[in-house]
């Protein structure tokens, strides 16, 4: 009853507080805006690392092994033909490959079809399937990019008996042959030591984009594998990445509000009235809490308004990751609050950690662009969790038994910090 | 009717309490009359079940501070020293929630709530919020919220401190009122005009003991039958001087500047005095006949001014 009787008046006091309000709704709103509006829905990736994909080679001739090679032996792409499952080594088929793209394991796979050798031989288009998960666009973009320069470079070749081929069918045999010496004459002339000529002339057509030109030998057929209704991919990185982020803001600041009843005197007042000790840790806890849930609801419902996310893909799981992410930031904002002994202090700590997690844990950034070694630190940030749940919901369509680990994880945090801060308050609730 | 029996206690290596014996009977104002750090917030807080002690017992209504905690705090209404609000929140809403918290409810919290207000004359401004009053506007507000669970025992922490001559009196009405009303009111005070005004029996505490005891003329009887005078000056003296030449009478040194003297029939003697006094080389400034008060028996008793 108490508790409910606290909780009554920090909310009262909470909407008193015009700063606090703008600052939990508001700003985070117009911050979101102002990301969304600048990167428009697609961030350029900087500094990328090494891109590991997946490879199905359904062709299994000499020249699909040595396009496997060739993309492995590229320093920006490791490819993986297959994976161990118990003491076995099994290669991967369409199916495990596309799963595996699904879960989140990689972001997209190549699949060689049958006739991939064949094709070239015939001076055929060589046909090529991406499979890719949405989320990682951009690596698609750079992945496709590349093949398509290597085939360019490394298989001129290959470009040539297309081009000789596309040259007798729109001349005819005879005009044909001629062009075709009129362009071997050409490239001697002035390239001595053709292969080099060859490579470079097409190299350059690769980098310029100048596909026109020169039609591409090969055909590539992206197979999107999730979230293909959705529309605003990204916007789920600045709505969710924003809102945990000021979250984080808002549970320090609530928090912190027991700092203040400590200094006004209000908590010894209470504890001298009939209250007890747990109950107004409870009440506080409660009282976050529910204004972060409340700052989250309307965060992801201003994200369904202004960026269509798709919030309703699937409402249970996306109640479970709001509620226990508020949890583990509401104990993080108890927490700094137990450990600090004044306001200046709870400001300082709490801006430089939660800046500091949420561009390590890909609130501000998304995670996937990062250097490895920040990706790794970021594991260590609350963000990460958070974030990792929520994309996984709205990119990867997974459902609440598929982010357990999020789940569990962001709990854990809860219930570890917690504990500390009610250990540290039983001795300085008051003094 | 409440009972301390041999209580100590201790904050570390500080004894704030030393040995306290006392008996206050149901209905008293009984004032708590002591300087800055004698032991009168630590002598509250463990009536209030608040702190807990080394040593004693302490009994209310003949329930124990010890065990009956619950029932002590529902009795028990405390004026706390600090002023204990919220300040972004108006006097009613403040009021609202520590009858809340006393557990009132409906249509009495709200009724108790006004009662309150107009007993401290605030009801017209009750839907300000606390920033906008003055201290001692705040300080009302803050005496108000302990009464609305109606207790019969109410502590009050020196509850005059920084407020305007007009709360002042405000709140001595407010306390003369209760106090008709039959509760049992302790009172803390470092102004001896305070307990003088308002209590009918006063304890003064130093250092965590309670030196003395009494109703206000019990207390002077202490000062015994004799008279005091004080002489002050209009330089710095040198106060050997007067103890040799005034050595048939009882002289403390006040200050730099100032001498009291005491003894029976003193008066009659003064004319004497002075002329003694002016054989000495400092301009006397003023000659005060005191009356007897709180404040020279504290001097009695400790050789210290009771406002340092
Ligand atoms: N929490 C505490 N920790 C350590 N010492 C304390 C604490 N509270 C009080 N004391 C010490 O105990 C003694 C009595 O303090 P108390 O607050 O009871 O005095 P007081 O009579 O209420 O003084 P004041 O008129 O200044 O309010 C003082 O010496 C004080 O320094
Ligand atoms: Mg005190």
């Amino acid at each position: 009853m108490n508790i409910f009787i606290l909780i009554k008046k920090d909310i009262r006091l909470f909407f008193k507080s015009k700063s606090a309000v703008l600052l939990t709704y508001l700003v985070p709103m117009v911050i979101t805006l102002i990301f969304g509006a600048v990167f428009g829905g697609m961030g350029k990736p900087s500094g990328m690392n090494e891109i590991r994909i997946l490879m199905v080679d359904d062709d299994k001739t000499e020249f699909s092994e040595l396009f496997r090679t060739t993309i492995d032996s590229l320093p920006e792409i490791a490819v993986h033909t297959k994976y161990t499952s118990g003491d076995s080594t099994i290669l991967f088929d369409i199916e495990s490959m596309d799963e595996w793209i699904r879960r989140g394991k990689r972001s997209m796979g190549i699949f060689l079809p049958k006739g991939f050798e064949q094709r070239m031989k015939n001076g055929e288009k060589l046909p090529l399937e991406i499979h890719y998960d949405p989320k990682f666009a951009v690596e698609f973009g750079i992945i496709n990019g590349i093949i398509q320069k290597v085939i360019m470079s490394k298989f001129s070749q290959l470009m040539f008996n297309s081009l000789w081929k596309k040259a007798d069918e729109f001349l005819g045999e005879e005009k044909g042959n001629y062009f075709k010496s009129d362009i071997s004459h050409t490239v001697n002339k002035y390239f001595p030591g053709s292969s080099n000529a060859e490579k470079d002339i097409f190299s350059s057509y690769a980098q310029t984009d100048n596909f026109e030109l020169l039609e591409s030998p090969i055909e590539i057929k992206s197979v999107q594998l999730l979230g293909e209704e959705e529309e605003n991919i990204m916007f789920v990185q600045y709505v969710a990445g924003m809102a945990v982020m000021f979250l984080l803001f808002s549970v320090v600041h609530a928090g912190s509000s027991i700092l203040e009843e400590k200094n006004n005197g209000t908590i010894k007042r209470l504890l001298i009235a009939p209250v007890k000790r747990r109950e107004i840790l409870t009440g506080k806890m409660l009282f976050v809490s529910l204004m972060g849930f409340s700052q989250l609801i309307v965060l992801f419902i201003f994200g369904w308004l202004v960026f269509s996310l798709n919030i309703f893909k699937d409402i249970p799981a996306l109640l479970v990751m709001i509620v226990v992410t508020t949890l583990a930031c509401s104990s993080l904002g108890i927490l700094i609050a137990a450990i600090c002994r004044n306001l200046n202090q709870v400001n300082g700590i709490s801006t430089l950690l939660i800046l500091g997690m949420s561009a390590l844990g890909g609130s501000m950034f998304p995670s996937f662009l990062m250097p490895k070694y920040i990706q790794t630190i970021g594991k260590f940030t609350l963000t990460h969790w958070a974030m990792k749940g929520f994309t996984d919901i709205f990119w990867r369509n997974l459902h609440i038994k598929d982010i357990l680990p999020s789940i569990g994880i962001l709990l854990c945090i809860c219930l570890v910090f917690s504990y500390i801060a009610i250990r540290i308050f039983k001795k300085r609730l008051v003094d | 009717m409440i009972e301390i029996k041999n209580l100590s206690k201790n904050y570390g290596d500080i004894q704030a309490l030393k040995d306290v014996s006392l008996k206050i009977e149901g209905g008293e104002l009984f004032g708590l009359l002591g300087p800055n750090g004698a032991g009168k917030t630590t002598m509250i807080n463990i009536l209030n079940t608040y702190l807990s002690f080394e040593k004693g017992d302490v009994l209310i209504n003949n329930f124990n501070v010890r065990e009956d905690e619950s029932k002590i705090k529902k009795m028990v209404g405390v004026i706390p020293q600090e002023i204990s609000l919220y300040d972004e929140l108006t006097a009613m809403e403040n009021l609202n929630f520590w009858g809340e918290i006393y557990g009132l409810s409906g249509k009495n919290l709200k009724q108790k709530c006004e009662d309150a207000l107009m007993l401290v004359g605030l009801f017209d401004r009750r839907n300000n919020t606390l920033k906008k009053y003055s201290g001692g506007m705040k300080r009302r507000i803050n005496i108000a919220a302990s009464l609305l669970h109606n207790p019969q025992i109410i502590l009050m922490d020196e509850p005059t401190i920084g407020v305007d001559p007009q709360s002042r009196n405000f709140i001595f009405e407010m306390i003369k009122q209760l106090h008709q009303q039959g509760k049992t009111i302790i009172y803390t005070t470092h102004y001896m005009e305070e307990a003088e005004k308002l209590c009918t029996k006063i304890a003064i505490i130093d250092h965590g003991e309670i030196i003395a005891l009494g109703t206000k003329q019990e207390l002077y009887k202490l000062l015994g039958e004799e008279d005091i005078t004080t002489f002050k000056f209009k330089e710095k003296i040198d106060f050997q001087d007067y103890k040799k030449h005034l050595k048939n009478y009882s002289l403390t040194q006040l200050s730099d500047f100032a001498i009291q003297l005491t003894g029976k029939d003193l008066i009659k003697q003064l004319p004497k005095i002075i002329k003694v006094i002016d054989e000495l080389p400092d301009e006397t400034e003023e000659i005060d006949i005191i009356q007897p008060n709180l404040e020279s028996v504290f001097l009695k008793l400790t050789g210290r001014e009771l406002r340092e």
